[in-house]
């Protein structure tokens, strides 16, 4: 090699020594921070990522700059639709209200207090609700500013005959809303609500939406894109991959804590438990049956709640091989409900006896408890003339459902039904009772979650949701009277008769086999301090901080 | 003797009527030990019935994750389900899926390597595309994908292990045919007027299949730990059946609170496959020992 060759190998060398170097190094201008535009973002078609607007980096002089304080927290499954009025599940919940707020909302001490109001106040005659927004708040990525006009909208939409949303009963009462002026209202209201202040206004379906934005982007877009006036924008969504959120700099109240949070969507309990050991995730909800050993571990800080939780094995009664009330009391009698909870939850879960849990407003005390008799579980199936049967249980295809699929398969093989277990991965599983195909449906484990309300444990279940979330489409005539009784009922005592009596219709059916309230367990790191809405419904991101 | 016989048996380098060779596994240590395994597998798969004390499927919750005892050899497993008699049930299903797969697989890569070898040309070409793709896509990819359209059951992991292992045989006696073809035995045959299917499948098959059986027994070991890589992903028995993998499964959900599930059920699939590769090598190097030192293909 010649003097002139080695020459340029070695500048070369060094060269390509610098560029990595500087690339390595770190930024020398300070963190841009994320900037609302005026323009809002165009509507793409199917939506799949959201981008937020992109940082700007500033000529200011540089400075030293923190690390952004992230918190990364685990979503038992992917959003599924984040528009208020047809959220599909406690994840949809947790976006919305970190991005969202209302007109009230629940503190972490689980009081109510006003958000976006001044104030707000019931007419005596409980029939309009006057309220005065607080002025100035601004919608994210430059939507201007919020107004009456959005309170009617987001409210009015949910009694839209065209939009049928899936919670309109929480608006059930609802006639319009009326505009003083740009900041004054009054919600007017066809007959009292009782479930208005206590799970409407301050949940999910009570979060002001943007006008400007739903129009602009139409209402497929609305279920995977949204803005509000909250703390945390919603910067980008990737399917089963991660929802971020980041923190809205213009935000009119207490700037929050983390300055983005990474929710990763992980089904299974387990899954997610080895994910927060190995310090990949900071917070997540974790199996019954690991909460002895995060607790005996300082690294970690656990809270176990009870909840508004309920699980059942789901007797679809439009089935023909479930039409007959004896094969499902064969089925009621031939299950061991209380080795489920041994399995499954170590034994820290309660036996659910009916639909409402303790300690809600409608819970039926004396509700029977059916304890596991196989000889008359195989009377049963003799008075239906059968010997035998076949059937499929439909799961969601995690380890809870899967255990109590592997008992009920054993202990119906003994009355001499058969059981076919069809684990199912979370989208096809939260599909498969949906329209007619519903009507296919056998039998199938459930599992959902409630507000503080009876309301909200029976708006499910009347004859309008078959085929929406009412899987053992059981249609009542006489339920569907007492839920819509129930919701303008002010007094507590004739309420609480209301939904006991719903019960026992629900109950003399023998639609379902109730398994357990399931207290949740959720552990974060010790440096983490989370927040719950009351009855551990999902975490409030928005008030979630560093322990000191 | 006459002059046709004469032709067929003398290139025939290993005899596979003589049964000799069986011995002459057992004279090799690695043979003996691969023997006694495989023997202790077939035997425990066909008379499980008898030797597991338990239904496999059999719950007994109040003493479930329990450590092996006189009463439950192994232990229990998260359902109180006893670990020895689903491990042996688990035998059954490893071998039912194993042999039914590695058949489909050898029967199909036998008919393709021999059309492709012996017709050649366009013929040839099409299905060494047709095996070069195939072989172009992981097994374990390919299989996901065929399961997510049949759906999770033990007749679909056979019919997609069969397919996923059969372009190996393929591309094996593809390579054996075009040799044997040209051989005198072979010209022998043509010019005394022997039809295609009488050459192929009564004078060059017999030629050429001993390799294919040599990579069968070896391939056995990995069609049962794929099973149970099927099975560990959910996507291969359903419950209460009891393969390895979901055993394995199971025990790896349940590890900290029992490690006997994952133990007894990795230590069975560790013991299976190193029998079958053992067996599966030696009778490689007896029947073959121009192979000798080499792995599959």
């Amino acid at each position: 090699m010649n003097n002139k060759r080695r020459i340029w190998l070695w500048m070369s060398i060094l060269v390509t020594f610098a560029m990595v170097l500087s690339s390595c190094a770190a930024p020398s201008t300070p963190q841009a921070q994320p900037v609302a535009t005026e323009q809002p973002t165009a509507e793409t078609g199917q939506a799949v990522t959201t981008e937020a607007p992109q940082p700007v980096a500033t000529e200011e002089p540089t400075q030293a700059v923190s690390e952004p304080k992230v918190l990364i927290a685990r979503l038992p499954k992917d959003i599924g639709n984040l528009d208020p009025a047809f959220i599909v599940g406690s994840e949809d919940d947790t976006v919305d209200r970190a991005v969202m707020e209302g007109l009230i909302r629940y503190t972490p001490d689980g009081k109510t207090a006003n958000q976006l109001v001044e104030s707000i106040t019931p007419a005596e005659d409980g029939l309009s609700i006057d309220f005065k927004l607080r002025e100035g708040i601004q919608w994210q990525r430059g939507y201007g500013e919020l107004t009456t006009e959005d309170v009617k909208f987001s409210y009015e939409r949910f009694i839209d005959p065209n939009l049928d949303a899936v919670y309109k009963d929480d608006f059930a009462s609802l006639d319009h809303v009326e505009i003083i002026n740009k900041y004054e209202g009054k919600i007017i209201l066809k007959e009292p609500q009782a479930t208005l202040w206590t799970t409407t206004l301050p949940m999910t379906s009570g979060l002001i939406v943007c006008k400007k934005f739903v129009e602009e982007v139409g209402m497929e877009k609305f279920k995977t894109d949204i803005v509000g006036t909250g703390p945390y924008m919603l910067k980008e969504w990737k399917p089963k991959e991660r929802v971020v959120l980041t923190r809205n700099p213009d935000y009119w109240g207490e700037q929050p804590y983390y300055d983005e949070i990474q929710l990763i969507p992980i089904d299974d309990d387990k899954v997610a438990e080895v994910a927060l050991e190995a310090g990949e995730v900071d917070f997540s909800l974790v199996s019954l049956a690991s909460v002895d050993r995060f607790q005996s571990d300082p690294a970690y800080h656990v809270d176990l709640t009870p909840t508004n939780n309920y699980s059942w094995i789901a007797m679809n009664v439009e089935n023909p091989k479930l039409q007959d009330i004896n094969v499902r009391k064969a089925i009621l009698y031939g299950i061991d409900v209380p080795s489920i909870l041994t399995a499954t939850y170590m034994g820290k879960a309660p036996q659910a006896r009916a639909l409402i849990p303790p300690g809600n407003l409608g819970y039926w005390e004396d509700a029977p408890l059916y304890e596991r008799d196989v000889t008359k579980a195989k009377e049963y199936l003799a008075k239906a003339g059968l010997t035998s049967l076949d059937l499929n249980l439909a799961v969601n295809d995690v380890t809870e459902f899967r255990t109590w699929a592997e008992i009920v398969q054993q202990n119906l093989a003994e009355v001499g039904i058969n059981i076919n277990i069809l684990p199912l991965d979370s989208s096809t599983y939260w599909d498969l009772g949906i329209g007619d195909k519903g009507k296919d449906v056998e039998l199938v484990a459930m599992n959902f979650s409630a507000m503080p309300d009876p309301a909200w444990f029976t708006m499910w279940f009347t004859c309008d949701q078959v085929g929406v979330w009412n899987w053992m489409r059981w249609c009542n005539q006489r339920f569907d009277e007492l839920h819509k009784l129930g919701i303008k009922t002010m007094d507590p005592a004739e309420r609480e008769k209301i939904y006991i009596e719903m019960q026992q219709l629900w109950d003399a059916d023998a639609i379902t086999v109730w398994i357990t309230n399931q207290p949740l367990a959720y552990v974060s790191k010790a440096t983490v301090q989370p927040a719950m809405y009351p009855g551990g419904l999902c975490p409030m991101l928005r008030d979630f901080k560093a322990t000191e | 003797m006459s002059m046709e016989n004469t032709l067929k048996t003398q290139p025939l380098k290993f005899n596979l009527e003589r049964f000799d060779f069986i011995l002459d596994i057992l004279r090799r240590p690695q043979g003996a030990i691969g023997f006694t395994i495989v023997l202790l597998f077939i035997i425990t798969v066909i008379f499980a019935p008898l030797i597991a004390p338990y239904d496999f499927a059999r719950q007994d919750i109040p003493n479930r994750f329990q450590g092996p005892s006189a009463h439950y050899w192994l232990g229990t497993d998260q359902l109180g389900r006893d670990l020895f008699s689903r491990l042996v049930y688990g035998a059954r299903i490893a071998l039912s899926v194993a042999i039914p797969s590695v058949t489909i697989a050898i029967s199909l890569g036998i008919l393709f390597g021999l059309v492709a070898g012996y017709i050649g040309g366009t013929v040839d070409n099409l299905i060494v595309i047709l095996m070069d793709s195939l072989q172009a896509f992981p097994s374990l990819i390919l299989s996901l994908a065929i399961l997510a359209l049949l759906g999770p059951s033990l007749v679909n992991v056979v019919i997609i292990i069969g397919i996923t292992w059969m372009p190996n045989y393929a591309r094996v006696i593809r390579a054996q045919v075009l040799s044997a073809r040209e051989a005198v035995y072979v010209e022998a045959e043509r010019s005394l007027g022997a039809t295609n299917p009488r050459i192929i499948f009564s004078h060059i098959l017999p030629n050429v299949i001993a390799p294919a059986l040599i990579l069968a027994a070896m391939d056995l070991p990995w069609v049962i730990t794929f099973e149970a890589g099927l099975s560990f992903m959910g996507l291969g028995v359903r419950p209460p059946t009891p393969s390895w993998g979901v055993i394995l499964y199971d025990g790896f959900y349940n590890i900290r609170l029992s490690p006997w599930p994952v133990t007894w059920s990795g230590l069975a699939l560790i013991f299976t496959t190193m029998g079958f590769t053992l067996f599966g090598e030696t009778l490689r190097d007896v029947l073959d020992p121009r192979l000798s030192g080499t792995r599959g293909m």
